[in-house]
């Protein structure tokens, strides 16, 4: 039987400038889904359906209307400080946007580095720091520069990197693909995999490219308009659509 | 129109307005209250006999009462507008500063009067040619509008233009009070008097005008909606006219807001130096006398006055302005 | 870093800055104390007169040499601005950063506290508070950075809205940053920028209150000498003699430009779009 790392029970956001109308409009309505260990989830929608508020959710960057949100069993909501950090040192994310993830003014090593557990050394950070780096296929010399001087692949790949400074058993994928023509997908996608047979991560995979998903598909969920259902495989979200 | 809304928003600004006068009058108290000397606010002035001045004593109470009391105390005399009586004179000083507003109010009227006259070419023609020589050779101008004192400018002109050239006069708004025999040579008189010190203060506004106006009218002028002005092949005058101007409106009521303050206390060393009769100077008579209820007075009154203005500048610009409209009501419903 | 400091560089307004600020060190912080001679030294068989080689710049109503007062002036009306704009700067960037980091409506309640310092008289509150007791020159400081706060706030709290809502700094919450390590890293880098030019142009207006202050005798007090104090003398000069209008003019001229040019350099060259590229 597998832990159960992520239950996410009933939770509901409503959009902040109305709470107090009437006729509330629902970020997140009613959403539940579980993720056990060593599994993954894709979820499908596009731009409008709801899935930023629900990252934020999970991330506990923005609070929910209603319903709960249970880490290995406890509820988020109840954590303290430490345990918040712990949290969410083990759910990490990998925006969308990668332009935008990174501090433009600090080299990419100062983006990276204050991300490690504040147990190790020095040597230890740099060391792991430049592994990671190398497991990406990048050169060591990235982490003097700065931002602007990367390119778009390598900055996802950095914003990759990032996710997995801190050791994270789950990591969320903001449509890691969308901008990549085939090949590269192909390539990412490889080392999605890798990553998860050397790290044992948790994907929760959020995309609209349908035929990816099969690899990261213990579950499926399709989200449209706030609300989530559960698919039987991913050939099941062609006929939703069409509905 | 949601009016029910709109008129909500405004009475919690109108609220709000009020709760920051209260806290402002609270700063001010503090402030009194490190002036040495003020412990013992006697209300009471000099000139008067020993006794009237014990009569006072008695009337307006001793303040050796706790500071709340204090407090309490002076803001319902400040509600009232009484500030005691001036050490100087023996006036009550709602009388003398109230009496002072009105050269400072038309001084200061002047000035901006001149900023804009000077600024607003400027920025027009800034605008229209930017990177241009012109622009250059503007920009420097201003330079020098910002970078020199209004006092400096003011001790120029009187220098110039009053001493040596004798051209205009070197202080005050009358040349002899009371010799005047119509309200019309009353007016012309004041405004020759106070020709240079506004112009002085102008010149020092030009180069904040200039400034603001001439990136609003960049924005303008980068507008389609001039493009298509010009496209249609009206000529300049009516594009100024019909198009610019009215979108200046509400950049010009925001600008006017934020110089409120200058307004009155702005002019303090042009008064001092033209020796206007404005409020300015009468502070600063004050405090070489040492007559704390008149700055005290003063600086009171100035501040609900600046206050109360710029709640009607508010207003002003959420009539003439829906977008602000909609901000107010989002910031009220937000509370 | 290196692109930036060369951006800066190449900026026309910050070039003049410097030039000027080179002179500004020279007259104001260098000759003072190198020239010999007391600028309070009377010698009322010379007042008044024109400029020589012994008074470069004349002497005034006390036959006081009008160079070595302006120099010394300079220096301390300079003195009194840095600091004065440092603290400033440093209240405003404290309030600002507050304000955009807490939830709506401590926002509003000191947004509407910025609101009521910006409509405060500010002359007649230095009036209030220096025209009485002893004179300090730290309490001159005090006053005037309290009133001239409002609008560093203002600009950071616009900037720390701007970053909260990067995703950047949401990494770096999800990363379990300490609030102090995410205010260092993150948010003052970040924010170096409007601190720097908001500094610098915060320095030319205050050189302008404080002698505005000093000029109507509030301020600086003898044997203390600042530009405004100077000034002050030019009211009691015969018509002809234009020489301490000039030349103080010319000194105040080149401290407030110097310091806006600096400023409006900075200004240009690090505001966002830079970054976004």
């Amino acid at each position: 039987m597998n832990n159960l790392l992520l239950n996410v029970a009933n939770i509901s956001l409503v959009n902040r400038n109305q709470i107090l109308k009437s006729n509330q409009s629902f970020a997140l309505k009613d959403i539940s889904f579980s993720l056990a260990e060593n599994n993954s989830i894709s979820l499908i929608g596009d731009s409008a359906s709801g899935k930023t508020s629900l990252i934020m959710a999970l991330l506990k960057l923005k609070p929910i209307s209603s319903g709960k949100i249970f880490y290995k069993g406890k509820d988020i909501n109840l954590f303290s400080k430490t345990e918040l950090v712990q949290y969410r040192r083990n759910i990490q994310p990998v925006f969308q946007n990668y332009e935008e993830s990174l501090n433009p003014l600090l080299t990419i090593q100062n983006n990276l580095y204050y991300g490690f557990s504040n147990r190790l050394t020095k040597k230890e950070k740099l060391l792991k720091l430049n592994n990671l780096v190398n497991l990406m296929g990048l050169n060591n010399n990235i982490l003097s520069k700065l931002p602007f001087q990367l390119s778009g692949g390598e900055k996802q790949r950095i914003t990759i990197i990032r996710a997995l400074v801190t050791e994270p058993e789950m990591i969320i994928l903001d449509e890691p693909f969308s901008s990549l023509d085939v090949i590269n997908q192909e390539k990412l996608l490889a080392v999605f995999q890798q990553i998860k047979s050397e790290f044992k991560v948790s994907y929760i995979f959020i995309t609209h490219k349908i035929p990816l998903i099969k690899y990261f598909s213990d579950s499926i969920f399709s989200i449209n308009k706030g609300k989530m259902q559960k698919l039987e495989n991913y050939r099941a979200y062609e006929n939703l659509k069409n509905d | 129109m949601n009016y029910k809304k709109f008129i909500y928003s405004v009475l919690f600004k109108l609220f709000t307005i009020f709760l920051l006068i209260l806290l402002g009058l609270i700063l001010l108290f503090i402030l009194i209250k490190t002036i040495p000397g003020s412990s013992d606010i006697k209300y009471i002035s000099t000139a008067f006999s020993l006794e009237r001045q014990q009569e006072l004593q008695n009337i307006y109470g001793s303040d050796n009462s706790p500071i709340l009391v204090q407090l309490f105390k002076w803001m319902k005399n400040t509600v009232n507008f009484d500030f005691g009586h001036s050490t100087q004179s023996g006036l009550p000083v709602k009388q003398i500063i109230l009496s002072s507003f009105l050269p400072t109010i038309l001084l200061s009227f002047l000035a901006v009067t001149w900023g804009l006259l000077i600024g607003f070419p400027f920025a027009l023609v800034s605008a229209t040619n930017p990177g241009s020589k012109r622009d250059k050779f503007i920009t420097l101008l201003m330079v020098l509008s910002y970078s020199l004192p209004a006092y400096w400018i003011g001790l120029f002109f009187l220098q110039f233009f009053s001493y040596k050239l004798n051209i205009f006069p070197s202080s005050q708004l009358f040349d002899i009070p009371g010799i005047y025999p119509s309200l019309f040579s009353k007016f012309t008189s004041v405004l020759y008097h106070l020709f240079l010190p506004s112009l002085a203060l102008g010149l020092s506004f030009a180069a904040y005008f200039y400034k603001y106006l001439k990136t609003k009218l960049i924005d303008i002028l980068d507008s389609e909606y001039i493009l298509a002005a010009k496209a249609r092949g009206l000529s300049a005058k009516t594009i100024i006219l019909s198009h610019i101007i009215p979108n200046l409106i509400l950049p010009v009521l925001s600008l006017f807001s934020t110089i409120t303050p200058l307004f009155f206390s702005g002019a303090v060393t042009i008064e001092y130096i033209f020796s206007i009769p404005g409020i300015g100077r009468t502070m600063i008579n004050a405090a070489v006398a040492r007559d704390i209820p008149l700055i005290i007075g003063g600086a009171t009154i100035s501040f609900i006055a600046i206050m109360l203005i710029n709640t009607f500048y508010d207003i002003l610009l959420v009539i003439f302005n829906p977008k602000i409209k909609t901000e107010w009501i989002n910031e009220t419903n937000n509370k | 870093m290196k692109q930036i400091i060369n951006e800066i560089w190449q900026n026309r307004n910050f070039k003049l800055g410097l030039i000027l600020l080179l002179l500004v060190i020279i007259f104001s912080a260098i000759l003072p104390n190198i020239l010999p001679g007391d600028p309070n030294f009377q010698n009322m068989e010379k007042c008044y007169t024109k400029p020589t080689s012994q008074h470069i710049c004349g002497t005034d109503n006390l036959g006081r040499d009008i160079f070595l007062r302006l120099i010394h002036g300079s220096g301390l009306s300079l003195k009194i601005s840095l600091t004065t704009s440092l603290f400033s700067v440093l209240i405003g960037l404290t309030i600002g950063f507050i304000s955009g980091s807490s939830p709506k409506s401590i926002d509003y309640i000191l947004m509407r506290m910025t609101d009521l310092f910006f409509g405060f008289p500010k002359y007649f509150l230095f009036i209030l508070v220096l025209g009485f007791g002893e004179f300090s020159l730290l309490k001159l400081i005090i006053v005037l950075s309290i009133f001239s706060w409002m609008e560093t706030a203002k600009m950071v709290r616009s900037e720390t809205h701007y970053i909260n809502s990067s995703l950047f700094v949401k990494s770096a919450i999800c990363q379990g940053l300490s609030k102090s390590n995410l205010f260092f890293i993150h948010y003052l880098p970040n924010l170096a920028g409007i601190l720097i030019s908001s500094y610098t142009l915060q320095v030319s207006t205050i050189i302008l209150v404080e002698s505005g202050i000093s000029f109507i005798g509030l301020g600086v007090q003898s044997p203390n000498i600042s530009l405004g104090t100077i000034l002050n003398q030019a009211r009691y000069f015969p018509y002809d003699n234009y020489t301490l209008i000039i030349f103080s003019g010319l000194f105040i001229l080149l401290n407030v430009s110097t310091f806006h040019f600096l400023g409006d350099g900075l200004k240009a060259t690090t505001n966002k779009e830079k970054f976004q590229k």
